[in-house]
């Protein structure tokens, strides 16, 4: 039961983590996946607006027939999405274990600065360590 | 920071200056200063010896009054004195490395270049150290002074690393090219479990801080050395560290005094 | 997504009291990594050394002090509230609940206690029994005089965190064993809760 992708957004929407994890995926280039997540963001916005019950989150689950792309905004709102097969189960959980790499490997990073892009070595390994998990 | 204020009275604080080895011991009308000791040859080993003996008794009279409340002033009842009651202690390794990290950015912004990034965090290392050596040596039931080379390097290798980290090192190495050389390999650091080198300072190791506590105990123990911290990353142990300590030629020297005798 | 504090007629009742009080125990037991207490100690008495050698004036150092807390603040907060799990408070004496049972628990292994809340609710002090970052420490006299908090990291550790999720704080000691007073207390008020950001398509 595969994951496919993994998009971290910042708080101004900016695209700051980006990673496919099984074959086949169309590449986009860096501007298009910047352009997606920018998109996405605004679309989450909106849709916390567009709800009729006040003080709903933004949008949380999107699904298809191939497959089914979760998004969890933290408190702080940062957002994390998770693109996975239709049938991924435990999602959330999934979901709180790449927070809390990404809290140890990004957050603890002196070299990494809050909002920029991630590029922090330990953060890949340790996440395609979880990956490797789920995918397997 | 171990100055005790004369508020309190008859305590006594050894204050090891930075740059040298002058000790002062306040109270119970006893001061040692810089020029009252022998700073030649081989002398001041042994004062510094008894120093550290004297220190140790009058430690241990206070830690008998202290714990058979035994004529204790009242201004010291109800605080918390024994230098033991933190021994053991855990703190979040997650708060430790979010100080940590921030004490590196800190650093960056005042320094010019990799070098002076590693000898600022050296530095930090370098306080800790001078202390973690004083609680280690007066928490070791039988310790003796290590005259050494291989002694010292063994006490920080098992004792120092045990008592700051819970495990030894994971190797000691002589240097096959230096003949005053020598390493200390730590696997997985655990000070530097969250830290991602960038590839742009490739050079850098955080473990400067690490190679500045071990230059403290070096230095406090008479073994004076350079001691630099290189990343041995492996596949197995990405954040792999090396400590290469390269001792001063008069500890060489004085090594093969030993060796000759 | 924001926490807007109601400020509630009653003190918070007990029941999620204790829930706090068990959360942070347990995170404290079985999720926190844990490091030797005295390296900790020692490395930021290091740090205080290393600014007082910087700056020489005392309150520079606690400017400095609290301007790198809030760096950690940032930062801490996301490790937090993955750690943790929680969402939003529902007051801002929920807040302070949270943070003294299992913030100050999950990073620091204490919990403060909670005195002093204002009438409006918007302000409440922590008392400090025990404080892990000033084991062993004394201040010279001229520390004392010249008014350093050592441990003013807290603060901007507090100020940057909660701005985080949109709550903007002053927050400050007002006494501390260190300096002779009879306890450790940080004050912390709040001055508003924070919008959130408008994206800027709306503009």
């Amino acid at each position: 039961m595969p994951l496919h992708s993994l998009y971290i957004i910042n708080k101004a929407g900016g695209l700051i983590y980006q990673k496919d994890y099984t074959d086949g995926i169309a590449k986009l280039s860096s501007n298009e996946y910047l352009v997606l997540a920018g998109t996405f963001h605004s679309i989450h916005v909106i849709t916390s607006k567009l709800s009729p019950i006040p003080g709903s989150s933004g949008i949380e689950v999107l699904e298809t027939d191939l497959f089914k792309m979760h998004c969890i905004q933290t408190p702080t709102g940062t957002k994390f999405l998770l693109v996975t097969d239709p049938l991924q189960a435990n999602v959330d959980a999934l979901m709180r274990k790449v927070y809390e790499v990404y809290a140890d490997y990004v957050m603890k990073n002196p070299f990494y600065t809050p909002e920029m892009p991630i590029r922090a070595e330990l953060f890949d390994l340790n996440l395609n360590k979880l990956i490797k998990q789920i995918n397997a | 920071m171990t100055t005790r204020t004369k508020k309190q009275g008859s305590w006594r604080t050894v204050k090891r200056e930075e740059d040298g080895c002058a000790y002062r011991m306040m109270g119970k009308g006893k001061i040692l200063r810089r020029d009252q000791i022998d700073t030649q040859g081989l002398d001041m080993p042994n004062k510094l010896d008894d120093l550290i003996h004297d220190l140790t008794n009058m430690e241990e009279d206070r830690m008998d009054v202290v714990l058979q409340r035994k004529n204790v002033p009242s201004s010291f009842t109800g605080q918390k004195m024994a230098l033991n009651h933190t021994r053991g202690l855990e703190a979040s390794l997650s708060a430790f490395s979010f100080l940590f990290s921030e004490m590196i950015q800190y650093s960056q912004k005042r320094v010019a270049g990799v070098a002076d990034l590693e000898k600022r965090l050296s530095n930090f290392g370098y306080r800790v150290g001078m202390r973690e050596l004083e609680l280690t040596l007066w928490r070791e039931k039988n310790a003796k002074r290590e005259t050494r080379v291989l002694g010292i390097l063994v006490f920080i290798n098992s004792t120092l690393w045990k008592s700051l980290f819970g495990k030894v090192a994971d190797s000691l190495q002589k240097s096959n090219d230096h003949d005053d050389e020598y390493m200390i390999t730590d696997n997985d650091p655990i000070i530097l479990k969250y830290i991602s080198t960038p590839k742009e300072l490739s050079s850098f190791n955080a473990g400067a801080f690490l190679a500045g506590i071990v230059e403290a105990v070096l230095d406090g123990c008479h073994f004076a050395a350079r001691v630099t911290a290189h990343s041995t990353a492996s596949d197995q142990f990405p954040s792999c560290m090396t400590l290469l300590i390269k001792f001063d030629k008069s500890v060489m020297q004085r090594e093969k005094a030993f060796e000759g005798k | 997504m924001q926490g807007t504090p109601q400020p509630r007629a009653t003190a918070a009742s007990n029941q999620p009291g204790a829930r706090a009080k068990a959360a942070g125990e347990d995170i404290w037991k079985n999720r926190t990594d844990k490091i030797n207490a005295e390296l900790f100690t020692l490395t930021y008495g290091s740090l205080v050394a290393q600014l007082v050698k910087d700056y020489e004036d005392y309150a520079e150092v606690n400017t400095q002090l609290d301007k790198m807390g809030y760096n950690i603040g940032t930062r801490l907060i996301e490790d937090f509230i993955a750690k943790s799990g929680l969402t939003k408070c529902g007051s801002f004496v929920e807040t302070a609940d949270v943070i003294s049972k299992i913030g100050f628990k999950m990073y620091l292994g204490i919990t403060p206690t909670i005195t002093n809340i204002s009438q409006d609710q918007k302000e409440f002090s922590l008392i400090l029994e025990d404080n892990p970052l000033a084991e062993f420490v004394e201040l010279p006299e001229d520390a004392v005089r010249d008014g350093l908090w050592y441990s003013n990291v807290l603060c901007g550790v507090l100020r940057g965190a909660l701005e985080m999720v949109l709550l903007q704080v002053e927050c400050n000691f007002v006494a501390d064993v260190l300096r002779g007073d009879e306890v450790t207390e940080i004050r912390v008020r709040l001055v508003k809760v924070l919008d959130e950001e408008v994206p800027a398509a709306d503009e």
